[in-house]
């Protein structure tokens, strides 16, 4: 039995589906009526096959040997929006929420922003869009912040645009939404900020936290700083509305939670005292959270 | 690494970029899997085969990919999932098929070629399995074997290809061919 370079090379074309459907048709006609060539074809199908599965086999060992990442998650992916003035100090307080008490999240200093979160959190979705993936964590029930979504501006601005309508009631006692009132002055430390166009009663809650009050006075104009006790994180500085910050919690050895702004990690740590933001330098930890970000 | 970067290098059959996406993905998917009544090991088999599917339509520019990598990858072992949960729960209603029918011929076929391939040597065997299964360009086979042109690739190909093939068919009985 004769096999030609052009004879393997035709077989070759058909076998990976290369022949147009005429030639499929000619081709096959030739099949029906040469046995060797037939058996030629079904001879190199395996040939084939066999060094496919050879390849399957050598990346399927090489992948079992890998050490797959450990459980990290992506959380929210905050951004600054709706605010006239870039430069404008604003403050944002983010609950870690917990599933049994229902405690509703986030204000931030547009009403916008605040409806879109508070929908996106309290839903407790787990939800997959185009863009975007949830991840569940298993471990904690106890933080449904891991369960936060993960969002492009693009869908947060779209969410805001529907929700813009919807007011929360401060009258359920389980709400804990706070507005950043320009009345208080400890969002506003910077004395070029604008007001806010839009106004909304604020919750008593926020009295009760005295961090709010302490933070004009240790705070400079030019830092970023945030308290996290307990189960709230506050956010203060002069975060630019261009620029989303991220908040990742890292399950490696322990939990830690850090937030990336411009480009720069930085650890944050439980305190009830405000705290600067300092630099993560730990280029092992960088390389982790970079891996998260997608 | 960011799902460009990624893509960019499985198009030149760079393997990091493989690694990656399975250490990456790895915990999501065995979560997944094990939420839906199966094991850790049904989840890795489903995820290597999915991952590697991927790999290939990758490659071969056989997939637009609408959203992120990871998602995508997650809703193929999704289905890969539930279509293996339906072929089990058939599989549980019927009897023990009857004797499927066993070709020895096809059978004996397909162990010489194996042995062939395992006995080819690296250079030739790689070329022929990143063109084959992988579906690289000559031109990503000359890189990644640093050969010095894909014409160079595309000769070795035919030679190794040719030699394989003598090999296989020398190792069968003249019998099987009809004279």
């Amino acid at each position: 039995m004769k096999s030609n370079f052009h004879d393997i090379a035709s077989i070759e074309k058909y076998l990976s589906g290369s022949l147009s459907s005429s030639e499929v048709i000619s081709f096959e006609k030739q099949l029906a009526s040469d046995p060797l060539l037939s058996n030629e074809v079904s001879l190199q199908k395996d040939i084939i096959d066999g060094l496919k599965k050879h390849r399957n086999t050598e990346l399927k060992s090489r992948l079992s040997g890998l050490t797959p990442y450990p459980n990290y998650i992506n959380i929210a992916k905050w951004t600054w929006l709706g605010i006239a003035a870039s430069g404008m100090i604003t403050a944002g307080i983010l609950y870690l929420t917990q599933p049994s008490i229902s405690k509703q999240v986030i204000a931030y200093n547009t009403i916008d922003y605040q409806a879109s979160c508070k929908k996106q959190l309290t839903d407790n979705l787990i939800a997959s869009t185009d863009n975007t993936i949830i991840i569940r964590e298993e471990r904690s029930s106890s933080t449904t912040l891991s369960e936060a979504i993960t969002s492009t501006n693009k869908d947060v601005q779209s969410n805001i645009e529907q929700e813009k309508a919807i007011l929360p009631s401060i009258d359920s006692p389980n709400n804990h939404l706070f507005a950043l009132d320009e009345e208080r002055e400890i969002s506003f430390s910077n004395p070029n900020a604008k007001e806010k166009k839009e106004s909304h009663s604020s919750s008593n809650e926020l009295t009760a936290n005295n961090a709010s009050v302490d933070i004009n006075v240790t705070y400079s104009e030019d830092g970023l700083a945030y308290t996290f006790d307990e189960d709230r994180l506050t956010l203060v500085g002069r975060f630019d509305k261009d620029y989303p910050y991220t908040i990742y919690e890292l399950n490696f050895k322990k939990k830690m939670y850090f937030i990336n702004y411009k480009g720069d990690y930085y650890r944050i740590k439980k305190t009830t005292s405000l705290r600067k933001f300092s630099k993560l330098t730990d280029q092992d930890t960088i390389d982790k959270l970079n891996n998260l970000d997608n | 690494m960011k799902d460009v970067e990624i893509i960019r290098k499985i198009e030149t059959g760079d393997e990091s970029a493989l690694d990656y996406l399975y250490k990456k993905n790895y915990t999501m998917v065995v979560s997944l899997i094990k939420k839906n009544s199966g094991t850790e090991e049904e989840a890795k088999d489903i995820f290597q085969d999915a991952l590697l599917v991927f790999w290939q339509k990758i490659i071969q520019h056989d997939i637009v990919l609408t959203s992120k990598i990871s998602t995508y990858l997650y809703s193929v072992c999704f289905n890969l999932w539930r279509k293996e949960l339906d072929r089990k729960k058939k599989l549980s209603y019927e009897e023990k098929e009857g004797s499927e029918s066993y070709d020895t011929d096809q059978y004996e076929r397909k162990k010489i070629v194996r042995n062939c391939i395992n006995k080819m040597n690296t250079t030739c065997r790689k070329v022929l399995m990143y063109y084959y299964f992988d579906g690289l360009s000559m031109h990503d086979i000359a890189d990644k074997m640093g050969f010095s042109t894909a014409d160079t690739a595309k000769t070795k190909k035919y030679k190794c290809k040719k030699e394989l093939d003598k090999r296989i068919k020398e190792t069968y009985s003249a019998s099987d061919f009809l004279d």
